[in-house]
């Protein structure tokens, strides 16, 4: 079955029909779930997330036609790899922006170039969308970030320096910083 | 706000018509759909029927307005690709000689390996075993899938109920 399984994602993406194939991906913070559309990676869901959430929201609201295919994730789950030993500091996978817009898509993409090793505090970001008075919205932009750790907003702290929050938990973040050097 | 007086209705809307992600349709019932097919037209082919059946689902799956029930869905488009199947292949109808009436509605007994039986039947009659159980259809559009008569339909069922039977004794 599993060979079946496999040859009908194969045929599946041949024929144009999968519009989003997701893998698990392993990290030393737990189970990864990445979605890649052909533009590139829609959706990262955190260990701490329920990964049916994550797919029911592909479902909705980009298409249904979602298949696992750890295949299609290759190259993501390599990268990803390299990152959390160290030996990455610039992901070279693609965005595929779909499932933001508006104001909190302009703090995601400012939050995207925010460099490896490096943080911002949430009123640079406001800032550098365009307002500087939406700090709160910049948090909220933070919090519902799609693509998690390849748009690192684990770099966004409190203006006071103290971490805040992070989706994935405080200790990620935590981690995550001390892994680029930053704590 | 403009927006709180639409935002209902289409949240309200949405679930109604929420389609799962496809890949939970392969999890729940891609081993139904695979028993069902190796029953109805044997295990060397029940493969490109398999595929066949999802590929067409999967085409179809966005306009889809029904998601009450995915497995009746899923097994009405497998069973679709097996009467092709048989058509492809090109079976004769098999002449009968004497037409026995006999009632066939008791189910089948399920449970493990009923469908593995059904695959070692004569082509014919696990063809019809199939198209009846797994795809509840009717004699008459039996006989249409294997191109016979609906008393030839009949008696290929009641021939491999019978076999059934007889070896889940």
């Amino acid at each position: 079955m599993r060979a079946s399984l496999q040859r009908l994602a194969e045929r599946a993406d041949a024929e144009g029909l999968l519009d989003v194939a997701y893998a698990e991906v392993d990290s030393p913070f737990g189970t990864l779930l990445v979605a890649t559309t052909p533009r590139g990676i829609v959706k990262l869901s955190l260990p701490n997330y329920d990964p049916d959430e994550a797919l029911e929201e592909i479902a909705a609201k980009l298409s249904p036609r979602v298949l696992e295919s750890p295949a299609k994730l290759d190259e993501a789950r390599r990268e990803l790899e390299l990152y959390f030993e160290g030996r990455l500091t610039e992901f070279e996978l693609p965005i595929d922006w779909q499932l933001t817009d508006g104001f909190r898509g302009k703090v995601q993409r400012a939050i995207y170039r925010i460099p490896y090793g490096q943080t911002r505090t949430y009123t640079d970001l406001a800032r550098s969308a365009g307002n500087d008075r939406a700090v709160r919205a910049a948090g909220t932009a933070c919090g519902t970030n799609p693509v998690p750790i390849l748009v690192p907003c684990h770099r966004v702290l409190r203006s006071g320096g103290a971490l805040g929050n992070y989706g994935g938990g405080v200790p990620m973040k935590e981690a995550l910083l001390k892994l680029e050097g930053v704590l | 706000m403009a927006l709180s007086r639409y935002a209902l209705p289409q949240r309200l809307i949405h679930r109604v018509t929420a389609l799962p992600p496809f890949q939970r349709l392969l999890d729940d019932h891609a081993a139904d759909v695979m028993g069902v097919l190796r029953g109805a037209v044997g295990r060397a082919d029940a493969e490109d029927c398999f595929q066949e059946t999802f590929l067409a689902a999967l085409r179809a799956y966005p306009k889809l307005d029904d998601a009450s029930n995915l497995r009746a869905w899923l097994l009405t488009i497998a069973q679709r690709k097996a009467i092709d199947h048989h058509r492809a292949s090109g079976r004769r109808p098999v002449p009968v000689a004497e037409v026995v009436e006999v009632a066939v509605e008791d189910p089948l007994p399920t449970g493990n390996g009923v469908w593995e039986l059904v695959g070692g039947l004569p082509p014919k009659q696990r063809a019809a075993v199939a198209l009846r159980y797994a795809c509840d259809l009717p004699h008459s559009e039996i006989a249409e899938a294997l191109g016979c008569s609906p008393e030839a339909a009949r008696r290929s069922l009641h021939e491999g109920i019978k076999r059934l039977r007889k070896e889940l004794a």
